[in-house]
């Protein structure tokens, strides 16, 4: 039974505190310095870092458009040669999308979040951490490309047949292809992190209809990476094997075809405009409260608006394809959930209207509420031509013009970059020791709205006028010239604005604990008192505007006087409550500074980047200390159940050791296989699409291998779970102790030989994968599977060592479940793979 | 500490997630269905009348599924188990699934209006 919250009406601790308490609480969160910065976890730092990593790829990404700009100021120009603009339009984009706009506010959140939710940190900061280093040497090496033209030039959309090896030899592709892999991948774990921590850490009484707009919308953002970017991450590989090996995905030749690519890039690509969108209409709704002074107007109906956009914005993205050719009808279904959509972003954007009217005092135009106004109504323009690139046969008309640039920087930079500025002044006393010039500010916003409009609001005209995307220059008889010169002055001018902006971060951004505790009366915690150990003590909560509905929570909160005001393990923690009830379930024993992360992140990103330039031997070696890192930053986590239960306050005690299904661990495990599930199931898709084009390339039952090569293979899959269960049955019984590491690596083998099996068959049947889309298709089947088996048989290993060391009890247990986790759902998927692979070309 | 009671709390989340989803996911469910549907049977040269009525019996279906979740939400729920009306999040939770649904049914509405308008099986 977990704790009710039972006084609603007093603290749950007295005062004074017991003397050294919040000593210890400053000893222990304490950030290193110096040279061991690297190993900081804390969330502040991390945050931080990730967000100026970011901002600075923001400001790299605008010089490379200035550049754009120049070139197009005059027809003929030729200041960058043909094949630099397309490198630099490439890079500009893929910088922007890939390198800030998810990064900055995936950063957000690490940085926000546990602020907004009164948690000491996030429940796995070394897996920030890693996402952070990861994303910055990726970033870092990648953008270089720029420096010594090897950068990719086929857009940041990358369409086949373009970007094949035969139409885009050199380098430039797979960097792309690996580089930006290998950055998804470092989002989905920040995206773990966000989802559980949004879930588990948020304070006693926070139940779901009290949660901060803020984390309801990264919670739908986090949730949308898990299913939006393994689609993509499968086509980053089925490009890349297509240049490197040449199995034929997209190449018509082999029975490919390169419309799959644009289905799933696109079932990625779209979502992820609201992936960037919805965290920014979250800091919109946190910030027009404070302005107005006012509650949120229809908070239930916000929550609808952030679930609805996200669900609905994964049956969008045929849109971008309605000049492709598919069927009217097919298209019309997608013109319909594209108009549908705009009704959630109405909803929103009425909510904060009416907010703003609400207000009890006229509203003081600080430097967030400008940004916030100049969003209002950027936004609602590239809303409305939104809705007319919905309507096909406008987008007949429009496709590929400079309408279409016009329309994107529109939505994103008044749906993205506006409300970011807005939350860079708005939160800046949060994590820094001085607020933000308020007269830069104004400066700085009125230069970027007036150069913003400026510069993109011709481009509508230009591309209704015809002058096509892309293009490294124009004829002057297209009578576009003046039209582009306007355009590159307002860049010029929202270039200005930033460079503004960018000397007040200088003059005044100090990174610390805030002088200011709640500069623009908010009415949420992250306003709350701070110290490096986030607040004081954990509040109890019992309203979305708590610093408003109580005002002596925060002096209550700052002298201790709520849950977990001391450290009782002695190391970092925090609490962690029901995901729905928001009641106290247990405390987290949270990691410290270390190496291990950093090293991981470092050589993974190192092994990633070799193999792009084709070093495969030293790739390998960087992989292989990636994962011991790996192994070493796990190994630390699990402490066990020693030192529980303590006191909390309020008479309430809980344990500080969970496994199962109430550990946060197996939790993560679970959004893990969500994200296994999300890439298999593009990989069905794509297998079914290709079949439908080209069903010939499917070969007749009599080639196929026999059936009796699944059925052994299905076979040693069940015995792997088999094998597993009954190591688990054993350590319940306890029984059979010593045999218990033997049965987990029997288990982790019998999975590998499943898949290998299955593998091998294909082989032996004379299916070569360069043969054909179907060959590679099943090849790409063993690949998918065969990388979980690989990922079990290490963590199997892994628990099998804790097993000799004694580390894994009958309550000590977390890494045996997880590893059971994942053999169960990998023999599930691979059983899944065998029935597709033999069953489907015998009936088709 | 091991938690017995732990497995019926992860799955109340996964009950209550599908329950508040429930609208968007019979949306989901609808277009992949009248998408899946129009791209195979015109592949594989079945008639555009066939296609047609297989999309409307779909839309119809659909609706109908959508306002039994207006109607009997509590029905549903008896299944899936969210927290109660009377508790803290219940009543949040249910006005929330109520409103995904009206906007789910208005998504499948205007997908499966398209079958009055557009050919089945016509070229873009």
């Amino acid at each position: 039974m977990l704790p009710s919250l039972s006084d609603e009406r007093g603290p749950p601790n007295s005062w004074p505190r017991p003397a050294g308490e919040e000593e210890a609480l400053r000893r222990i969160w304490q950030r290193p310095g110096g040279w061991r910065f690297p190993t900081a976890v804390n969330n502040t730092v991390i945050g931080a870092l990730y967000l100026g990593a970011a901002f600075v790829f923001f400001v790299l990404a605008g010089i490379l458009a200035l550049l754009m700009r120049v070139q197009l100021a005059s027809p003929g120009n030729e200041v960058v040669s043909q094949d630099l603009y397309n490198q630099l339009f490439t890079m500009h984009g893929t910088t922007m999308m890939f390198l800030f706009a998810v990064p900055a506010v995936e950063a957000l959140g690490v940085l926000l979040l546990p602020q907004m939710l009164a948690a000491r940190d996030l429940p796995f900061p070394r897996l920030g951490a890693f996402a952070v280093w990861a994303y910055i040497v990726g970033g870092v090496v990648f953008f270089s490309t720029i420096f010594y033209g090897l950068a990719p030039s086929g857009g940041w959309f990358m369409y086949p047949p373009l970007t094949t090896a035969e139409f885009s030899p050199g380098a430039g592709a797979d960097f792309w292809l690996l580089g930006i892999g290998f950055i998804e991948i470092s989002a989905i774990a920040g995206a773990i992190e966000i989802i559980v921590g949004t879930l588990r850490t948020r304070p006693p009484g926070m139940s779901l209809e009290k949660m901060p707009i803020f984390a309801w919308a990264m919670l739908v953002f986090a949730m949308m990476i898990v299913i939006a970017f393994p689609a993509v991450i499968l086509a980053t590989m089925f490009l890349e094997i297509e240049r490197s090996f040449g199995w034929p995905f997209f190449s018509v030749d082999g029975g490919g075809d390169p419309l799959l690519w644009q289905h799933l890039f696109w079932f990625f690509g779209h979502p992820e405009v609201y992936i960037i969108f919805l965290p920014a209409a979250g800091l919109v709704s946190m910030i027009v409260p404070t302005i107005a002074r006012a509650p949120l107007v229809g908070y239930r109906l916000i929550v609808v608006a952030l679930v609805g956009t996200g669900f609905l914005s994964f049956g969008l993205w045929v849109h971008h394809m309605f000049a492709t050719g598919l069927p009217a009808l097919g298209l019309a279904f997608f013109s319909a959930s594209s108009m549908a959509v705009a009704v959630p972003s109405g909803i929103q954007l009425f909510a904060w209207i009416a907010t703003l009217a609400r207000a009890e005092r006229r509203i003081r135009l600080t430097t967030p509420a400008l940004f916030i106004l100049g969003m209002l109504a950027i936004f609602t323009i590239g809303g409305l031509t939104g809705v007319m690139v919905a309507m096909v046969p406008f987008d007949w008309q429009a496709h590929d013009s400079y309408f279409i640039v016009a329309h994107l920087h529109y939505v994103l930079i008044g749906g993205m970059v506006f409300p970011l500025f807005a939350a860079f002044h708005y939160w800046a006393p949060v994590v820094s020791r001085r607020r933000l010039s308020e007269a830069a500010g104004r400066w700085s916003f009125a230069c970027m709205f007036v150069g913003f409009n400026v510069a993109f609001f011709p481009l509508h005209i230009a591309g209704l006028a015809g002058m096509p995307r892309r293009v490294w220059t124009y004829a002057g008889e297209l009578g576009v010239g003046e039209l582009n010169l306007v355009s590159t002055c307002g860049a010029f001018l929202l270039a200005a604005g930033i460079l503004i902006f960018v000397i007040d971060l200088v003059r005044n951004f100090r990174f610390g604990i805030g002088e200011e505790t709640n500069p623009w009366g908010g009415g949420t915690l992250e306003f709350l008192p701070q110290g490096v150990y986030s607040t004081r003590s954990i509040p109890r909560v019992t309203s979305r505007e708590p610093l408003w509905d109580r005002p002596a929570l925060a002096l209550e909160v700052a002298r201790g006087q709520h849950y977990l005001p001391n450290a009782p393990t002695g190391g970092r923690e925090t609490l962690i409550t029901s995901a729905i009830e928001a009641r106290p379930e247990y405390v987290i024993q949270l990691p410290g500074p270390s190496w291990t992360q950093w090293i991981a992140a470092v050589f993974t990103a190192a092994s990633f980047l070799l193999l792009t330039v084709k070093i495969v031997v030293p790739a390998l070696v960087c992989g292989a200390i990636a994962i011991g890192a790996c192994c070493a930053w796990a190994w630390q986590l699990d402490k066990g159940p020693g030192g529980g239960p303590v006191d909390i306050g309020g008479g309430i005690r809980v344990p500080v050791y969970m496994t199962g299904p109430a550990g946060h661990g197996w939790w993560a495990m679970v959004v893990l296989m969500f994200v296994a599930g999300s890439l298999y199931l593009a990989y069905l898709f794509s297998y079914l699409y290709i079949w439908t084009g080209a069903p010939e390339a499917w070969p007749s039952p009599s080639v196929l291998p026999p059936p009796g090569a699944a059925v052994a293979a299905i076979a040693a899959l069940g015995a792997a779970v088999a094998a597993y269960v009954l190591a688990e049955r054993g350590l319940d019984a306890g029984r059979r102790m010593s045999l218990l590491p033997w049965c987990v690596l029997l288990a982790a083998l019998l999975l590998a030989a499943g898949v290998g099996i299955g593998l091998h068959a294909q082989w032996q049947a004379g299916v070569r994968p360069t043969a054909s889309s179907y060959a590679a298709l099943v090849y790409t089947d063993s690949l998918l599977n065969g990388q979980l088996a690989i990922a079990v048989l290490i963590m199997a290993g892994f628990t099998a060592a804790r097993c000799w060391l004694g580390k894994v009890d009958l309550r000590r247990r977390a890494c045996l479940e997880n590893t059971g986790l994942l053999l169960r759902y990998t023999a599930a998927q691979a059983a899944v793979g065998q029935l597709l692979l033999h069953a489907f070309p015998r009936f088709v | 500490m091991r938690a017995p009671r732990a497995v019926p709390a992860a799955v109340r989340l996964f009950g209550t997630t599908a329950f508040v989803l429930a609208g968007l996911l019979v949306w989901g469910l609808h277009l992949a269905i009248v998408y899946g549907v129009h791209h195979l049977a015109c592949a594989r040269g079945v008639d555009a009348p066939v296609v047609a009525a297989i999309v409307a019996l779909a839309t119809f279906a659909a609706l109908g599924l959508q306002a039994a979740l207006l109607a009997k939400p509590r029905w549903i729920a008896s299944r899936l188990r969210p927290p109660p009306p009377d508790a803290p999040p219940g009543a949040f939770l249910e006005a929330v699934m109520r409103w995904l649904a009206v906007l789910g049914a208005a998504g499948v509405l205007w997908a499966g209006s398209a079958i009055l308008f557009v050919a089945a099986c016509g070229g873009g």
